[in-house]
């Protein structure tokens, strides 16, 4: 993303959004942000034309599928990531080798709250949306590179009675995120992988620590930074966005650490997937079976966290890791209180030390789940080469 | 109150001072280190991206090397793998009747103000006579900014030389350049200063390949070295008599350009160094009838300035492109085209060379 087009077309959405939530009609202020989403996402990450084409194309098939059969609205948008994922972007006429998910920015955002609004709609939380409200929701520009990816109820809510505008608020969060983003960021990421392994020289256990460490502070500030921008933003419009981040590194163990970490994400797994697997599981499989059913309803959302991200044996080995230490988490929990009593595991809950080792330790984990998330599988083995020899 | 955002990442401990002091300290820290020497070019230069393997080269001959330079050609990486400097060595040692000390100063990308750094740390080091440069050549293909490894080598005291004559906006460039390189750098300072003593440089400056990095390494390679048609010093050495040889474009320099060409040739000026520019032919020019450079540099410059070229269709008319293609990497001439390239010029620097040193070529 350049940051120059970046800034002004952030800028001009502050400026046009803040006039355009002034009109008084919903329908035409829902219409005015729906063409200033298209817009802003042209100018701000110089989306070429044909893709937004493309994108727009979706957003109507989906839309006329939620509305005619919601059974199927929620697959549209899996479809569609797997076929970006697989189609070549030559099949658009762009000269650029790859697939097609690489020009469409976002578009994995996209899915995740085209899916939240068919849910909504189908449980018959929301009234069927308009179109311009369905793409003021969908395209919220701001969040399209990162998220957050917020229910489209709330954020419904807030278009229909927007908040009285946090301008300073807002804007202080909003240079917040672009200091974390491109200042910290940018710092953090030449002291992380390629800044330290891609160099010359030779390279040990101390640069694979720090490469880890400054890594997983580089994606805090870069992905938080993101969400920063988007949520200062939100505040000086009155819209509502989701908090994604909630001090991660305070995390004492894994499922604490996606409840701090992503949070948006954690939430529309845990609402749209984990409860309903689980819960079928437990119904078809009976009580007997509950624990497992859960952990295997663990292990499916960070599989599907795994893959979502991206098709490499890394991505998937990060999800693994994180499925397989929030079930280890969950069954010593259990463990844990089969063998204390509640006061006991209480003050065990409470005790200063346990805490820190706790913390401690979530952190050095998803440190090291991060080596799989961070580099290429040439990478991974490029650097594993070099720690461990030939 | 700004400082009591309502966020969960934000708030309750969400201090601004906190988030204010950490920007601060950022922003002081070249200067802290470069006023606590926490660092040095060693690291600058060694923590070079690893497919560059031509910076431990250039830190060695500029900050460890201590002998007079006979001739330096510097330029990017164009002139890095286009020259054949071990030819020109012998050619210009055949002249001098000793041995010649010449070397090439290559990098990769476009880097004039890199170009300049390394000509003032070079000269205040060591005695330097003659400088065949290479300029900006491509056509549209200016600069207009700081060399992109600049983040690598660049310090805080750096900043006066190369700032001077920028605009403020290019002068807060190198400035955060500084800002967001320094911590990397002080990680190499106390954790690195002692391996890179054991990189065996030469050993990694050798072939094509090498030089311009292990990603580049072709399938396969055909040693291919026909020689080249002889061409005389007057063909290849701008005059007025034979203009048509040479082609000058007449659009502007960019403004960031402009100022380090003119550093250049003061810094050359004011240790006393010869310069000449260089044109080296890239795959798309081989079928010219004429040698491209980018601004007629002495009227730029106000001075002086031997141009040195080889119109590329006189050595390559011979050669249909598929032969062509067996002297290229892509853009950039490989080890047959090297070999090729520098037989063909080298009567053109010799005799530039010589005039330079105050010798008649026989």
């Amino acid at each position: 993303m350049d940051i120059y087009y970046l800034i002004y077309g952030l800028g001009l959405y502050l400026v046009l959004g803040a006039i355009a939530l002034r009109i008084p009609n919903l329908k035409w202020r829902a219409v005015a942000l729906a063409i200033l989403n298209v817009v802003g996402i042209r100018i701000a990450f110089r989306v070429k034309a044909i893709v937004l084409a493309v994108y727009i194309a979706m957003l109507v098939a989906h839309y006329g599928l939620m509305i005619t059969y919601v059974a199927f609205g929620a697959w549209f948008p899996i479809v569609c990531i797997a076929l970006l994922r697989y189609l070549p972007a030559s099949v658009i006429h762009l000269d650029i080798p790859g697939p097609l998910a690489q020009v469409m920015i976002g578009y994995s955002y996209v899915a995740f709250r085209q899916i939240w609004v068919t849910m909504e709609f189908r449980n018959g939380q929301v009234k069927k949306p308009s179109l311009a409200e369905y793409f003021a929701y969908c395209l919220f520009m701001p969040a399209i590179p990162v998220g957050p990816i917020t229910r489209y109820h709330e954020f419904n809510d807030s278009l229909q009675k927007p908040s009285p505008s946090q301008l300073t608020t807002g804007f202080f969060r909003v240079t917040l995120g672009f200091i974390k983003v491109y200042f910290l960021g940018t710092i953090l990421s030449r002291l992380s992988y390629k800044g330290l392994f891609g160099s010359l020289g030779t390279h040990g256990w101390i640069d694979f620590a720090a490469s880890a460490v400054f890594f997983y502070l580089y994606l805090y500030c870069n992905f938080s930074g993101f969400c920063d921008i988007v949520l200062g933003i939100s505040q000086v419009l009155g819209l509502k966005s989701a908090e994604n981040f909630d001090h991660p590194f305070r995390a004492r163990n894994l499922a604490d650490f996606w409840n701090r970490w992503h949070i948006s994400l954690s939430v529309f797994m845990r609402d749209l997937v984990f409860s309903p697997v689980s819960r079928f599981l437990i119904h078809k499989l009976g009580m007997r079976f509950k624990d497992l059913s859960i952990v295997f309803s663990m292990m499916l959302i960070f599989l599907l966290i795994g893959i979502w991200h991206g098709g490499t044996w890394g991505y998937l080995i990060f999800g693994l890791m994180h499925g397989a230490g929030v079930a280890a988490n969950y069954g010593y929990t259990l463990w844990l209180r089969k063998k204390l009593s509640p006061p006991q595991f209480k003050s065990y809950q409470a005790n200063h030390a346990i805490r820190v080792a706790s913390i401690a330790l979530t952190f050095s984990f998803v440190t090291l789940s991060l080596f799989f998330f961070a580099n290429s599988d040439a990478e991974i083995s490029r650097i594993l080469h070099s720690l461990f020899g030939a | 109150m700004v400082s009591e955002i309502h966020t969960p990442d934000a708030n309750p401990d969400f201090k601004v001072w906190r988030m204010s002091s950490l920007v601060a300290i950022l922003l002081a820290l070249p200067l802290i280190m470069d006023i606590t020497h926490l660092t040095d070019r060693r690291a600058g230069f060694m923590s070079v991206f690893r497919k560059e393997p031509s910076y431990p080269f250039l830190y060695q001959e500029i900050y460890e090397k201590t002998s007079d330079l006979d001739a330096v050609f510097m330029g990017s990486s164009l002139l890095l793998v286009g020259l054949d400097t071990s030819y020109l060595r012998a050619r210009f040692s055949s002249k001098l009747g000793r041995p010649a000390e010449v070397i090439t100063l290559g990098y990769s990308y476009s880097g004039l103000d890199f170009s300049a750094l390394l000509l003032k740390e070079l000269a205040q080091r060591r005695k330097v006579k003659t400088v065949f440069l290479l300029l900006p050549q491509d056509n549209g293909v200016d600069q207009e900014g700081p060399h992109q490894n600049a983040s690598y080598y660049l310090q805080y005291r750096d900043l006066a030389f190369l700032s001077e004559g920028l605009t403020w906006a290019d002068r807060l460039r190198y400035f955060t350049i500084a800002v967001v390189s320094a911590p990397r750098q002080l990680w190499w300072h106390w954790h690195h200063g002692d391996a890179v003593h054991g990189t065996k440089i030469e050993e990694h400056f050798g072939n094509v390949p090498e030089k311009l990095g292990i990603d580049l390494l072709p399938d396969s390679f055909e040693v291919f070295e026909p020689e080249p048609p002889h061409l005389s010093a007057e063909e290849l050495i701008y005059s007025k008599a034979s203009p048509s040889r040479f082609h000058f474009e007449t659009r502007k320099l960019a403004s960031f350009d402009e100022v380090m060409v003119q550093k250049f040739f003061k810094v050359a000026k004011d240790y006393g160094i010869k310069v000449a520019v260089v044109s080296v032919p890239t795959i798309i020019q081989v079928r010219q009838d004429f040698v491209y450079q980018r601004l007629y540099w002495p009227d730029f410059l106000a001075e002086p300035v031997p141009m040195i070229g080889v119109v590329p269709r006189e050595i390559f008319k011979a050669w249909d492109q598929k032969s062509i293609e067996k002297f290229y990497y892509g853009d950039h001439l490989n080890q047959n085209g090297s070999r090729y390239f520098t037989r063909a010029i080298a009567p053109g620097f010799e005799k530039v060379f010589t005039d330079f040193l105050g010798r008649k070529t026989p």
